[in-house]
Parts: structure tokens; sequence; C-alpha cells
């Protein structure tokens, strides 16, 4: 995995999602970072991204908004999309799924919840 | 609006273990009465509960809890503080409702570093921390 893209509106979510990424194994060279989706979708336009760990509840660009561009667009919709928030329960696990994020996982991330999900997906597997 | 206090005291108590390695116990009385400092930041509960949700940290504890988080990887500051704040009710606010209703989609509505429950409206829950840190989460 070389350049990994985090999605978040709050500084202190970013770095957490970075050092549980690390703790957890996936420890890609390059990590980008973007405040919202609409962010997300310029850096995306510039960069080739392995892997996308977002937000959903941000301004400008909404992750659900976000995730619906990224599987629209044939440059971006093959990108693993682990959604990490802290509205996510059974209801939203579901709908997350059918709109193409590949995994959903529950704030506050933790090092040995991302270790374990990853591990059920092939494609995220260190 | 009210919520069973064991599902809030849970939710509280796994989130500032998860993000800060610290222990939030309930507390009974007003941990934070009117006139002592604090940092409040709210959230609007949108779908599929109305209301709000406020969050208060008492004097200290944000840096307190940046300091921990951060590790030393980044200087605290004020707007450092805030932003901590926004993403601590952020969390809260999600994790509970999302809790309290598992089977449906969760909105709530962007943080704001400000009191706009005002004093005395909905319910309040004190805890605190180990560090002898005071927070308060008020419902509305």
């Amino acid at each position: 995995m070389q350049t990994v893209l985090i999605v978040d509106d709050s500084a202190s979510a970013r770095m957490i999602v970075r050092r549980c990424l690390k703790m957890a194994g996936v420890d890609a060279p390059s990590v980008l970072e973007a405040e919202h989706g609409r962010a997300a979708l310029d850096l995306l336009r510039e960069h080739a991204v392995d892997l996308i760990v977002s937000d959903l509840n941000m301004p400008v660009m909404d992750g659900r908004t976000f995730i619906k561009f990224l599987r629209s667009s044939p440059r971006t919709f093959h990108i693993p999309v682990v959604v990490v928030s802290s509205l996510v329960n059974d209801g939203a696990n579901d709908d997350l799924r059918q709109m193409g994020a590949t995994l959903v996982l529950p704030k506050p991330l933790t090092p040995s919840g991302l270790a374990q999900a990853i591990q059920t997906v092939p494609e995220l597997s260190p | 609006m009210s919520l069973p206090p064991a599902l809030v005291d849970e939710t509280v108590a796994t989130i500032f273990e998860s993000m800060f390695f610290a222990m939030a116990e309930p507390e009974e009385g007003e941990a934070l009465p009117a006139g002592v400092s604090r940092l409040a930041a709210t959230v609007k509960l949108l779908s599929p509960m109305q209301g709000a949700l406020r969050v208060e940290l008492g004097e200290g504890v944000p840096r307190e809890l940046f300091d921990t988080l951060w590790a030393g990887e980044r200087e605290g500051s004020d707007a450092a503080d805030a932003e901590l704040a926004a993403e601590l009710v952020n969390t809260l606010a999600g994790q509970i409702v999302a809790r309290a209703a598992p089977g449906a989609i969760v909105q709530i509505g962007l943080p704001l570093v400000a009191e706009s429950i005002a004093a005395g409206e909905g319910t309040r829950r004190s805890y605190r921390l180990d560090s002898g840190g005071a927070v308060v989460i008020a419902l509305a």
C-alpha cells in the first residue's frame, strides 16, 4: 500500500486514524489528508490513492456524497473506502455498504478494531 | 429529550477510555455549577430523534485530553482545545444516538463550540475523570 487518503474535518480524528493505521500494520509511505469530501476529490485528481478512510459528518461535502462521487467515477470507483464515523450502527452499516463502503467502523477508532476489521477484507490486508 | 442514563454513562465511559485512556465515572450532583469556567461544545440531533447534546469540560480538561491524545506531536492552543471539544461532542452525540436507535440512520449537525443549550434546560449528567477533571453532558 503506497498512499492512504484520510478525510475528516477534525485534525484530532485524522491523527487517530493515522496512528491506528500504523499500529494495525497499514504503514503507507504517503498519507494525504483532506478536511471534507470536496477537498478529497481535488486531491484524487492529482494523486493515485490505494485506500481512503473517511468520516461522514463533514462540512462542504459529507461522507455519503463523497462516496457517491467516488463510486460514479471510473478513476476512483475501485478504491477501497473505510468509513469511520460516530454515526455508525447496524442501520448505517447496511446502508453504507450498499452505497459502496468497503468497511464501516464506529468512532472512536482503535488499533485493534481496525486490525480485526481489515483482516476480513482481502484487498485491505497488509 | 431523555435517554436511558445507563446508555449515556456506558457510551461516555467507552469513548473517554478509547480516545484518552481516561476513566469517566458518573458523579452525583452538579460537577460544573453556574459560574465555574468551562469549555462547551454543542451539536444538534436531527434524526431519528431531535434535540441537542452539549459537552462541558471543566478548566484544564481540554488541554489535558489534548496532551494525552497528541502525546507531544502537536502544541496545545485555545484553537486546538476547541477543535478537540468539537470532535468529542460529535463522537459522543453520534454514538449515544446510534446506540439508542441501533437500526436507524443517524443524522446530527456539525459541532459548534458554544453553549447553545441554555443553563437549566434538559437533562444534565456529571462525570469525574480519574485525573479529577469535571465533565458534564447536557441533553435537551
